[in-house]
């Protein structure tokens, strides 16, 4: 691998673990503060994407108001399904997961019928190309930085400056605590079910134009933010960015290097390495 | 009540013996699948029971299946040497992954069986000289045991339907004796066995173990009886639909993975190969997570309840009248 | 001891659900069953769904004439259709279902994996297989009743010659396919034959079919300055991303896909600018010759929309109404038997089963196959070749 294809391969790298940071921010969120792994993340991406497909490219929306309009109505699926799924099953843990593998088994195969058989595509909302030390990047891809970002950020507000943030915080650390000092556990949790439905759209609606949508489209997200958040640490978002980017370097630099198959293989069995010999990954907390 | 109950089991028996009279060569396949079925759910219960929350068990079903095919079709091992092969070969590999994980608590260790199912699909997939990759592997003997070829689907479908009994005699009494005991109380309390002396680790092990070689024996069959074997089978999806038996058969009994597993497998058939298949199956999970957390098992218990709330509510005077 | 009950109740309710359905006979009163077994849902619907449309179609309009003749008597053609979804699981057991329950000796399936996962319940029942799918070792002397209704590699391949004879100057070929049995023996075969007139392979890539960010494994190619990128048993969606993101790296050169592709969703999903120029086989938009333009009109009149992939997808209809005609008979072997001898027309022209000098036995279609080139975003026909080998 020659010098100049290694820089490429990184500059690659970095645009690729931008998207998987993005991947990762919902799922962070809920592992954090209500210790789920929201099986469910890949299908709400998924479906973010299309609510951009139909919003913004079939009925002509502008880019940004379609965006919004996707984080909430997927949001609000999200508050419902607190409600209707977790809340009933009294919280447990494990029913939870088997029906969020349930939700999201149906909105796969219910896409199908629904959104049509064949591939989608979003026109692009940005075009161009730009040269980065010797690499053609296409503009919308280098877009993805500042608005990772801009979420990212937005999210570490909410959680570190808000009064909400703050009773995410609480119930995460000491449920029974957290109510008596007057947190309404049942809002507080359905508010973070909808924000990581929500962020989990967004990524979805970012990446629309970039790659092309079909109902299955959440499986690989889904497994890259499983991964992810296992390197940086269960609910830490400095974490998710660092094993975002890790990933992505790894991922572009492997593949260019040795090709597609073994790449895939190493990630894995680096994910079991690490989760053996350092569970909590780079930034996480040993769990409850 | 005994007796009813007794004779019921009777008749279940003689209808399972007679499928193949019964119903043919179609219905032979869907059952002896079925008992596939039941032998992975079954099997998982004892590590589900100990609060291990194993999302990987079709790994194990794979090494078992590749393991037996490969010793039946390159060596002409018979098959009963060669599934226990399979099934030991998957309980080792159960081991090394179990040994260092199982200090890990819930979520992570659920992470890691994630991770291994795709490890192994990637090592069958990458080893082609082996496995013949994504190519398949194909021409893998019919079930060789005791000398005897079983050459008919009604002979493997009987084949299927002993190891089941088989398994779930074996698994029944391990579940009812003192070791069963133990996992219990693992899974209920951990500290607190632990303090009472019980080496958790231990257990918790072997239980993961077990559960490995049942998955072995399953893998096993399932590849002398399909007799193609492809690395994409055994993942994630059917993973999850192991630990969607146990879910929603119910968690607290051992009849729960059973109920779940043949359940969940005859509920597909009717819609096998409709583009709603897997829109209704995942209806029925949910729905069943919904409104019988317990699992189908506490259904009857259900009705009864509601029978009774019924008949007492007619008694007492409505507020209405 | 509660749960026990439902254990019984459980089988008491399934075998009442179940039961009912004994199996069934292929010929019941005047009815032909044919079976297919495709995908239906999933991301190889694209093929699946044209599939069976074609077929049904087919047995529509000669049901409308009165029936296939057979022995003096009028015998109506039906379609049984499963969704295997591409998983093998599935794929075993509709072809299972269509065999042991509805009594079918007559299927078409579609997917390299499927097909040979029922290589032997195919042979043991003796049914009559008339496949579409890219496996190696499919068309051999051990599957006697199975005949590829489909051009595959070694056949299409065969276009190669016409780019050396009319586009000399490119001299490196690279390619990327899925990792499968489709994808390695299709490169398999491609590699060899344009290495023989001359290529030089700048190299060789397979990925996992989920795979949707292709700019690492491009990197890898580009650095060998390919001059042409075969995407060979890619689908459609894959090979919009890669020509895209190759686009999007400087990549210059044109694609090629010898199987078949749909190309309108590789431009909407690529762009029409970035597909220019590239060349497929079995799509084309236009011009089409008066027969499939014909095909278009019914197919559109009862589907509601055009599908280009169904004109080649309708060779296995074509073959099994020709042999059956020729055989005059409902047996299996022999209307294999008659196959093998019979000519149809099919919507490029005449065709036939062949091809025993390559494969051992002559079982593989054999018809002036279309290859396209992306002018402005429409497939244009370019040129009808038959195979190199008869």
């Amino acid at each position: 691998m020659t010098p100049d294809l290694l820089i490429q391969s990184t500059i690659i790298g970095l645009s690729i673990g931008s998207i998987y940071i993005l991947m990762a921010l919902g799922l962070t969120l809920m592992f954090g503060m209500m210790h789920i792994i929201n099986f469910a993340h890949g299908a709400i991406y998924m479906l973010g994407a299309f609510a951009i497909y139909y919003i913004f490219s079939q009925w002509g929306a502008p880019y940004f108001a379609a965006f919004v309009l996707a984080m909430l109505l997927l949001g609000t699926f999200g508050y419902l399904v607190e409600r209707s799924i977790y809340r009933p099953i009294k919280g447990g843990i494990e029913p939870t997961l088997v029906a969020l593998l349930a939700l999201t088994t149906f909105l796969q195969a219910a896409g199908y019928p629904v959104f049509g058989q064949l591939d989608k595509h979003v026109p692009p909302v940005f075009q161009g190309t730009r040269n980065i030390l010797g690499v053609m990047i296409s503009v919308e891809r280098l877009m993805i930085i500042p608005m990772a970002g801009a979420l990212v950020v937005g999210l570490y507000l909410f959680i570190n400056k808000t009064k909400m943030g703050a009773a995410m915080r609480a119930i995460e650390q000491d449920k029974e605590a957290a109510a008596l000092q007057g947190v309404n556990v049942h809002v507080v949790n359905g508010l973070a079910f909808a924000i990581g439905f929500a962020l989990a759209a967004a990524s979805g609606a970012l990446m629309a134009p970039i790659f092309k949508l079909d109902p299955m489209m959440g499986e690989q997200p889904l497994l890259k933010a499983f991964i992810i958040i296992i390197l940086g640490g269960l609910g830490s978002i400095p974490g998710a960015i660092l094993g975002g980017l890790m990933l992505g370097l790894i991922d572009s630099i492997v593949a260019t290097a040795l090709g597609a198959e073994p790449a895939f293989l190493l990630s894995f069995v680096f994910i079991i390495l690490l989760l053996l010999f350092k569970p909590t990954g780079l930034f996480g907390y040993a769990p409850p | 009540m005994r007796r009813l109950r007794v004779g019921v089991l009777i008749v279940l028996g003689l209808l399972l013996l007679l499928v193949p009279q019964l119903g043919g060569d179609y219905y032979v396949h869907v059952f002896a699948l079925v008992f596939t079925n039941v032998i992975l759910a079954a099997s998982l219960r004892p590590s589900l029971t100990c609060g291990q929350l194993n999302i990987g068990h079709s790994a194990f079903m794979s090494v078992g299946a590749y393991a037996s095919a490969l010793l039946a079709k390159n060596l002409a091992v018979p098959f009963e040497v060669s599934m226990l092969c399979g099934a030991l070969l998957a309980a080792v590999v159960g081991l090394a992954i179990g040994y260092p994980s199982l200090r890990l608590r819930g979520v992570y260790f659920a992470m890691v069986t994630v991770a291994f199912v795709e490890v192994i699909r990637l090592i069958a997939q990458l080893w082609v000289p082996l496995t013949r990759g994504m190519s398949g592997l194909s021409g893998i003997p019919k079930p060789n045991l005791l000398g005897v070829t079983l050459a008919t689907k009604a002979s493997q479908y009987y084949l299927a339907l002993f190891l089941m009994l088989l398994t779930l005699l074996i698994l029944w009494k391990l579940e009812s004796s003192r070791l069963g005991l133990i996992w219990k109380s693992i899974g209920m309390a951990d500290n607190l066995a632990q303090s009472l002396g019980v080496n958790i680790a231990n257990h918790k092990l072997l239980a993961f173990m077990l559960g490995c070689f049942f998955a072995g024996v399953a893998g096993a069959f399932y590849a002398h009886f399909i007799r193609f074997l492809f690395p994409p089978e055994f993942g994630f999806l059917m993973a999850t639909n192991i630990l969607v038996y146990n879910y929603v058969g119910g968690r607290g009994h051992f009849a729960g993975p059973i109920v779940g597993a043949a359940f969940l497998s005859l509920l597909s058939e009717p819609f096998r190969g409709s583009a709603y298949e897997t829109i209704f199956f995942s209806i029925a999970m949910l729905l069943t997570i919904l409104f019988l957390p317990g699992g189908l098992i506490t259904l009857p218990g259900k009705l009864a309840e509601l029978r009774w709330w019924k008949s007492a509510s007619a008694h007492s005077p409505s507020p209405a009248a | 001891m509660k749960p026990w009950r439902s254990v019984i109740w459980t089988t008491l309710l399934a075998a009442a659900v179940l039961m009912p359905g004994s199996p069934g006979t292929a010929v019941a009163a005047d009815i032909i069953k044919f079976g297919i077994s495709t995908p239906l849902s999933g991301p190889a619907a694209p093929w699946g769904i044209p599939h069976k449309n074609a077929t049904e179609l087919i047995f529509d309009e000669i049901n409308g004439q009165g029936g296939l003749e057979i022995g003096g008597k009028k015998y109506k053609l039906e379609v049984v259709a499963y969704d295997h979804k591409y998983v093998i699981a599935e794929g075993v057991a509709t072809v299972n279902r269509l065999i042991a329950k509805d009594g079918v000796k007559y299927i078409s399936v579609l997917g390299g994996a499927v097909v040979k996962a029922n290589e032997e319940p195919v042979n043991e029942n003796g049914v009559l297989n008339l496949p579409l799918a890219y496996a190696e070792g499919l068309v051999s002397p051990k599957n006697p009743l199975t005949f590829h209704s489909f051009p595959s590699p070694p056949e299409t391949t065969t276009f190669w010659k016409w780019i050396k004879e009319h586009h000399p100057q490119i001299k490196r070929v690279a390619t990327i396919s899925p990792n499968d049995d489709t994808g390695w023996w299709s490169i398999k075969v491609e590699t060899a034959f344009v290495e023989k007139l001359g290529y030089q392979i700048a190299g060789k890539e397979f990925f996992e079919r989920s795979m949707t960010d292709f700019n690492p494994v491009l990197l890898r190619i580009l650095a060998q300055k390919p001059d042409i990128i075969s995407v060979l048993a890619s689908p459609a969606g894959s090979v919009g991303l890669i020509i895209k993101q190759a686009r999007e790296l400087g990549f210059k050169g044109r694609f090629i896909h010898v199987g078949q592709v749909d190309t309108s969703v590789v431009a909407n999903i690529a762009g029409k600018a970035n597909v220019e120029g590239t060349w497929v086989h079995g799509y084309v938009q236009t011009p089409l010759p008066e027969k499939v333009k014909s095909w278009q009109a019914r197919y559109t009149k009862k589907y509601g929309e055009w599908n280009a992939t169904s004109i080649d997808f309708t060779n296995p209809a074509f073959a099994f109404v020709a042999a059956v005609k020729k055989a005059q008979s409902l047996d299996p072997k022999k209307i294999g038997e008659a196959m093998r001898t019979v000519e149809f027309d099919n919507l490029w022209g005449k065709a036939h089963f062949g091809g025993k000098d390559y494969y051992g036995v002559g079982n593989q279609i054999i018809y002036p196959m279309p290859f396209s080139e992306v002018k402005d975003g429409v497939a244009t026909l370019v040129v009808q070749l038959s195979p190199p080998h008869n």
